[in-house]
């Protein structure tokens, strides 16, 4: 065990006399901009793609939407995020002679890749509500968008908030390969000091904790925002009394 | 009040209604009767559209509502439709269940008045909410005001869900088979609402298998089978001498049911 002792001591050498924590802020807070980012376009585009694939209108500009909505999806989901990451950064930009920093399009593919997935988790969560209440709505009048906005987007924004937060998640994680394109991450930092050590296991050891406490933090922030969403669940009541 | 002409709604090869024509006046109560599968819920569903007919039309006070061109929701508004599965607003506290499309329709109506006052915003919010109390003191569950549908029994649901449609002040009240999924101890307290709604001279249509309520409320019984109206009349006249050997069965096979299970209670 003194061996680890001379392992840490390296590591802390690196960390902290020679700044090496200055990049791992720097990683740290890449990965979540990157992640937070991502979650926000893959929400935005993840909104619309949704709204056109739960429409009931059958207007050929809306059907026209909806194969293109599931286009997209299928090519986001249907490929690796590393993949996205080199083709739209090593392929896509050069073909459009665009140069943006690898940062913006770390967070462009993240956003355009969980909006797919965000889409998806969108459309079942409003399906999965109640068709009743849809027509419940309808039937005294209020208009389809009403409806939505009022009955079953609340709803369904129960069904979705935990699934969102898996999403979320898997968007932290996998921001540990935007190193690919060249953005400074996590393990991007924690390489910096293994390679000027020749020592890895400590600095991976320290990012994997970083990771895990980080989606641990997510998770009990998830889990707040549920339960003040549970106010209208018969269960919820019941569990509190039985407790 | 509503006509229905030709009316055929077709699930693909399936026929589920066979050119039903039918005239509904103002104030009467039709029971619509029949085995399942029948076409009368779907029947039901058309004419506020739920379902949209694959043809035929549908006349709502003169008005073709069939027609591409009318706001269906104006009419709906007008006409307030009952489910068996109740379809509470579970998001929504029993008030705001209630007050939801009134105080949408009234603001609506507000902002076209180029004087739309905050205060007028106010009073009507409190105009509608006093409405809807008096709607929930009427079946006793004013109480029941900031409860969600989910802490309900079937019984208060269905009641809530009637006085919710009645909130909008319709013209007529679709019943969707409204007490088929209560339990039967919740049976009575839902068809003692009704009952009181049709003494009123509400016009209804009743989708119904409660054959003593609809032979007790109705003044007009509509049997159905295969998509197509085969028998109707008064409810003396067709629950006794049917005239049509479908009917005849049909009403033997739930009857007997009926007096079956009155003797085992």
């Amino acid at each position: 065990m003194d061996h680890l002792q001379t392992k840490v001591e390296r590591f802390w050498r690196i960390f902290y006399q020679y700044k090496g924590y200055s990049r791992v802020v720097t990683g740290l807070k890449n990965t979540l901009v990157i992640a937070i980012s991502g979650l926000t376009v893959g929400i935005l585009i993840g909104t619309l793609v949704a709204a056109v694939e739960v429409s009931p209108q059958k207007k050929r500009s809306v059907r026209f939407l909806d194969r293109l909505a599931r286009f997209y999806v299928a090519l986001f989901r249907g490929t690796p995020i590393v993949v996205q990451l080199l083709v739209t950064y090593y392929v896509v930009f050069p073909l459009l002679s665009l140069n943006f920093s690898p940062l913006s399009v770390c967070v462009l593919v993240f956003g355009l890749n969980s909006g797919a997935y965000v889409s998806e988790i969108m459309r079942s969560g409003i399906q999965a509500v109640d068709p009743g209440q849809m027509e419940a709505g309808r039937a005294v009048g209020l208009s389809y968008r009403k409806t939505m906005w009022e009955i079953i987007v609340p709803q369904a924004i129960k069904n979705i908030l935990p699934t969102l937060g898996n999403e979320f998640i898997a968007l932290i994680k996998e921001t540990s390969v935007v190193s690919f394109v060249g953005a400074l991450d996590l393990y991007v930092a924690f390489n910096f000091i293994g390679t000027n050590n020749y020592e890895f296991m400590v600095p991976y050891l320290v990012m994997a904790l970083i990771y895990i406490v980080l989606v641990m933090a997510v998770t009990g922030l998830i889990r707040l925002m549920e339960r003040s969403l549970r106010k209208s669940d018969r269960s919820n009541q019941a569990g509190e009394r039985l407790r | 009040m509503i006509e229905v002409i030709k009316l055929v709604k077709d699930y693909g090869d399936l026929k589920v209604i066979r050119e039903v024509s039918l005239t509904i006046e103002r104030g009467e109560k039709v029971a619509l009767i029949g085995p399942s599968g029948s076409g009368k819920s779907t029947f039901l569903r058309c004419l506020n559209l739920l379902e949209e007919p694959t043809r035929g039309s549908i006349l709502f006070e003169g008005t073709n509502l069939t027609d591409p061109g009318i706001d269906i929701n104006l009419h709906r508004q007008q006409m307030g439709m009952v489910f068996q599965q109740f379809n509470l607003f579970k998001n929504k506290t029993v008030l705001e269940n209630i007050m939801l499309a009134p105080l949408y329709l009234r603001q609506q109506k507000n902002k076209k008045h180029l004087f739309a006052s905050p205060s007028s915003v106010k009073s009507i919010k409190e105009e509608v909410k006093e409405e809807a109390i008096q709607l929930l003191k009427r079946i006793g569950l004013e109480e029941k005001q900031g409860a969600y549908p989910a802490t309900l029994s079937g019984g208060q649901k269905q009641r809530i869900a009637i006085v919710r449609a009645l909130a909008m002040d319709p013209k007529v009240m679709l019943f969707d088979e409204p007490t088929s999924s209560l339990d039967p101890e919740m049976v009575g307290e839902v068809l003692d609402l009704i009952r009181s709604l049709a003494d009123e001279g509400m016009t209804m249509v009743i989708v119904t298998h409660e054959m003593g309520f609809a032979r007790e409320v109705a003044s007009r019984v509509i049997f159905m089978d295969d998509g197509q109206l085969v028998e109707q009349g008064p409810p003396k006249a067709l629950f006794d001498r049917p005239q049509h050997v479908r009917t005849r069965e049909f009403l033997s096979k739930v009857l007997e049911d009926d007096s079956c299970r009155r003797s085992c209670l």
